[in-house]
């Protein structure tokens, strides 16, 4: 049948004649739906066997429900309300017993069996239902609640307490606590209350019940006894488990008390103990409470505190950072309390820099340093000064670098302490572990101070043997023997310093030389040493030094135009040495120097010779040479001089000359053409040039000059 | 970590020999502790195996399974001996009392039966439960029965008198696992809501051990007061028995080839030393864990913070 009916062919492929639409079968459907449904006609009941019918009717429906599914207890609550309506109590009863049975554990329906026993007035029967209700559902609150509320109802207020004490032995949660307490609270009986929160806070020991107990002890007038509590709690819960809370909540209760020094005590505390994390709103209430009560010192105080607090999360988080360190030494040094500031600084020391170089140690040292003077200055505490020097010499790797200051504060402190020989073994071992240009000067200064030139000499000499190329020190030892009137010493000295191989800065020595010199009024020695002096460097400065000397001179004749000649001697030499050597620019700058010297102090035929020598300044231009020594593309313009004693060398000036003479004439003629600009003798002056250049100094070789010149 | 797969199907079942380190898990296949090769599989129940048993005092292996038989394997010549009759469904667990010949199982007809092992005979019926009887579990003292349920109760039972003694309603979800500990008169019990722990005679409560989100299907405890609990979704922690503080998390290393929603670990038990744990997994392995070495307290740092009331209930 099926397999033929698969086959069947459609024979008429037409479309239908009459056409039925979706919409056509909802409307229908609609209209059909909108007819009144079929109601069950009303029984009316008018006797008692109708009743009865009824009634077994519907108990019979509710039974074969049960009998389906006797787990749903929403059949069994229909049940046993429609008994309840019906006024079979009895019977209703028994529904909700039968269905406890099943179910024991489900808490609407002793909820419901126990509110048809209330709502009948069957106190005795409801107080069974929930006796055995919180026999087998101890930890349902509800029904602690609803028993104790009827309890109250029914003004049974000692058989509700009873309830309360059987539930309390549960140890339920904190609401069924304040539940119990709130009863004792509606009577008046503060001291049951009171009872009962003490029992409440050992088995919930939270900090915020406590606050509650607290609370309602002030609410009813106790302070004494709030006082208590605050303190039994504070004692009780150990600072573990003590927060903020509390000690704001006992600060706000005496300042309510008008207890202004225990609030402030109480701040104090708190924030001594709690950490900055969990003290956020506690130094905000602090703060408002000390601008509200407090004096300057007291606002002060906080200030510090807070900046203190703020500088310790500065250092948890970057701890190396010294500048802070450095704010927060000087914020409790201004606090003034001995045990705090040093306990900031022993912290601060301790961060000594991971790696080993000067350049991260140099702030660090100044924390030692600040923390010495501190102990000596305000602490007074001078063995600790000691030991703090002593320390931070240790902790310094002396080997890669050290630092003098430190050296020389400790040595300047034990004078101060009259310890010499410490001072002195102190400075000794710091030469002897890593000698240094700044220890031995200070070093000895110190000893020249006190007077000790012997001890000087020799550490002058160990300084020297150490470093025998420093000048400076050369130049302060002959002073220093000069001072104690050592003439023939300090110029052995001098003479030895310039003996020396490799000097820095030698012109500080032979000038120093030739002061001590002329101060002694050794005119003769002066001008052997500058002959010395010259020997050795003919440099611009020199020449224009001892000319001057020269004309101050007092042994060329008293009056000083008198010693012009040997001045203009001088300067000559100077010249000729410098024209000699080439050195155009220094040569140019003595002429000057020499000009100015005849316009101030010289005559009109001195100044006439001078200002023939006086060079032209022109303009050159040259290829850049790159630090590779390949000439780059770039140019360069330069000064150079042309001295009216060299001309004669100079085959091209004169070309020069001519082409300046021509171009005078051709604006005195007014001829128009421009186009023949002077910038065609490249070739010229570089061919020129050639020979000359041979003769010049290294650098001058590297230039390649193309000339090109707009002389004034 | 090792791990044995060889099994066609869950592993729900494991149990060490005490006398010769063989392992025994599900389908009765009898493997090597110590190289993880297969020795024997025992072949007879005709539906899968939920609990075993090794007798300490008998050449014993005791097995039960959905099919509600129990067997008794005699393992000098791997064939069964007796058959125990009566459960009335699937049975799930099953516990060797360690001085008495005496067995008791559980499953899903809700009743624990105890067994005389020698005569086959029935001794009790433990009835009460409303629910499976997910665990069970035996010791010498008072109360020598416990038993888990999915009615969310636990009941310890007098084993002379055949009666509970005491029902633990704490709970609020099923209890699928029980463990006693070896060296305290205590035992717990694991739910999806907590692990539990209970002082022994009277199963009054000591304290909760919270955080095992998931659904767990099986503890175990060493001697060190360790104490394993294994969730269905795989998470494995590791809990400090005393404290109550769970000082490790795991998850159970996938098998090669298993689907996510085999991950789930079904049994475990410590080895005789206490120092291997073994887990028996929906990934049809068995895997060997221990202990790690190179922890320190650096690299686990211990972070107890005990709040300063616990749960009373």
């Amino acid at each position: 049948m099926d397999r033929g009916s698969r086959n069947v062919k459609v024979k008429n492929k037409n479309a239908a004649a009459v056409q039925i639409t979706a919409e056509q079968l909802l409307r229908e459907a609609q209209e059909r739906s909108a007819e009144t449904p079929h109601v069950a006609p009303k029984q009316k009941i008018a006797d008692i066997d109708e009743l009865n019918d009824y009634r077994q009717k519907k108990r019979k429906g509710f039974e074969d429900a049960i009998r389906k599914n006797r787990n749903h207890i929403g059949t069994w609550l229909k049940y046993a309300a429609w008994e309840e309506q019906q006024g079979e109590l009895e019977r209703a009863r028994s529904v909700y017993e039968r269905s406890l049975d099943v179910e024991h554990r489900n808490q609407s329906l002793w909820i419901k069996y126990a509110e048809m026993e209330m709502k009948h007035k069957n106190v005795n029967m409801a107080r069974n239902i929930f006796d055995r209700a919180v026999a087998i559902l101890p930890r349902v609150d509800l029904f602690w609640y609803k028993y104790t509320y009827m309890e109250e109802v029914i003004d049974n207020v000692a058989g509700c307490r009873q309830v309360f004490e059987r539930w309390m032995s549960w140890e339920p949660s904190e609401d069924a606590w304040l539940a119990y307490v709130k009863l004792e609270k509606r009577y008046n009986e503060n001291a049951k209350a009171r009872a009962v929160f003490q029992r409440f806070v050992s088995c919930h020991p939270q900090a915020k019940n406590w606050l509650k107990w607290a609370k309602f002890e002030e609410g009813i007038g106790r302070t004494d006894f709030a006082r208590e509590i605050y303190e039994k709690c504070i004692e009780t819960l150990g600072e573990e488990f003590v927060d903020q809370n509390v000690y704001i909540s006992f600060a706000k209760f005496e300042t309510r008390l008008k207890e202004l020094e225990r609030a402030r005590a109480i701040y104090k505390y708190a924030l001594s103990k709690l950490p900055k994390s969990k003290a956020e709103n506690l130094h905000n209430v602090y703060t408002q409470f000390e601008k509200q009560y407090g004096g300057r010192e007291g606002i002060e105080d906080v200030i510090v505190a807070k900046r203190r607090v703020k500088y310790e999360e500065e250092i948890a988080a970057n701890s190396k950072d010294y500048d802070v360190w450095f704010d927060y030494t000087r914020l409790e040094e201004s606090t003034g309390d001995f045990d705090r500031i040093r306990d900031c600084y022993e912290r601060a020391i301790a961060e000594v820099p991971l790696i080993k170089e000067k350049r991260f140690w140099r702030r660090y040292i100044y924390l030692w340093l600040f923390y010495a003077v501190w102990e000596e200055k305000v602490a007074k505490d001078y063995d600790r000064t000691k030991a703090i020097y002593t320390q931070c010499l240790n902790l310094i790797p002396h080997k890669t670098f050290t630092f003098a200051k430190i050296w020389l504060n400790y040595a300047k402190f034990l004078i101060r302490r009259d310890d010499f020989t410490g001072f002195r073994k102190a400075l000794g071992t710091s030469i002897g572990m890593c000698p240094k240009d700044r220890l031995f000067r200070g070093y000895i200064e110190l000893e020249l101070k006190l007077q000790e030139v012997d001890r000087a000499r020799t550490l002058y000499e160990k300084y020297l043997t150490w470093g025998p190329g420093n000048s400076a020190a050369w130049v302060r030892f002959a002073n220093v023997e000069r001072s104690v009137g050592d003439m023939d010493r300090c110029r052995g000295i001098f003479e030895i310093a310039i003996g020396q191989e490799e000097l820095e800065m030698p012109e500080i020595l032979w000038k120093s030389y030739i002061d001590v010199e002329i101060e002694e009024e050794e005119y003769e020695k002066a001008r052997g040493l500058y002959e010395r002096l010259l020997q050795r460097s003919e440099h611009v400065k020199v020449w224009i030094a001892f000319a001057r000397f020269e004309y101050s001179n007092p042994e060329n004749g008293e009056d000083p135009s008198h010693r012009l000649p040997a001045v203009r001697k001088v300067f000559s030499r100077g010249y000729e040495t410098l024209r000699r050597k080439g050195e155009k620019a220094d040569r140019a700058f003595l002429v000057e120097t020499w000009r100015e010297f005849e316009k101030s102090f010289g005559d009109s035929a001195g100044l006439k010779i001078v200002e023939a020598k006086i060079p032209r300044m022109v303009k050159k231009r040259r290829r850049v040479v790159g630090d590779d020594g390949i000439e780059t593309g770039v140019w360069e313009e330069y000064n150079d001089y042309l001295f009216p004693d060299d001309e004669t060398e100079r085959p091209n000036l004169k070309l020069f000359e001519m082409a300046h003479a021509w171009k005078e004439k051709l604006k005195m003629g007014m001829l128009d053409s421009d186009d023949e600009s002077e910038e065609d003798e490249d070739d010229d002056s570089q061919n020129g040039q050639a020979g000359e250049q041979a003769g010049r100094s290294v650098k001058r070789k590297r230039e390649n000059e193309s000339d090109e010149e707009e002389d004034e | 970590m090792r791990v044995i797969s060889g099994h066609l199907g869950w592993v729900r079942s494991i149990a060490v020999d005490p006398s010769n380190d063989g392992l025994q898990p599900e389908l009765e296949t009898i493997w090597d502790l110590a190289t993880g090769t297969l020795k024997l599989s025992l072949t007879g129940h005709i539906s899968s195996v939920r609990g075993l048993a090794v007798s300490s005092r008998h050449p014993y292996l005791f097995s039960c399974g959905e099919d509600k038989m129990i067997k008794c394997w005699d393992l000098e010549y791997n064939k069964v001996i007796r058959q125990y009759h009566g459960h009335l469904s699937g049975i799930y667990c099953m516990s060797l009392h360690p001085t008495l010949d005496v067995l008791v199982t559980g499953g899903r007809d809700a009743t624990g039966r105890v067994w005389d092992i020698r005569t086959k005979n029935q001794i009790f019926a433990l009835t009460g439960h409303q629910g499976t009887i997910a665990d069970v579990k035996t010791q010498e003292a008072d109360p020598q029965i416990i038993t888990a349920s999915s009615d969310s109760t636990i009941k310890l039972w007098d084993l002379a008198a055949g009666k509970a003694t005491c029902t633990l309603t704490n709970h609020k979800k099923s209890v699928r696992a029980l463990a006693i500990n070896p060296n305290e008169y205590t035992f717990a019990s694991a739910s999806t809501d907590n692990i539990k722990q209970w002082k022994c005679p009277r199963g009054d409560f000591i304290q909760n051990l919270a955080g095992h989100n998931s659904i767990v299907n099986t503890l175990a405890i060493n001697q060190d007061n360790v104490m394993f609990s294994g969730g269905d979704n795989g998470s494995m922690y590791f809990w400090d028995y005393k404290t109550g503080y769970n000082f490790q998390t795991a998850e159970a290393a996938a098998q090669p080839g298993s689907l996510d929603s085999e991950n789930g670990v079904f049994c475990s038990t410590f080895d005789q030393t206490g120092l291997r744990l073994i887990t028996g997994e929906g990934d049809k392995t068995i895997k060997i864990w221990k202990e790690d070495e190179r922890a320190t307290p650096e690299t686990h740092p211990v972070n107890f913070k005990p709040e300063i009331v616990r749960p009373k209930y």
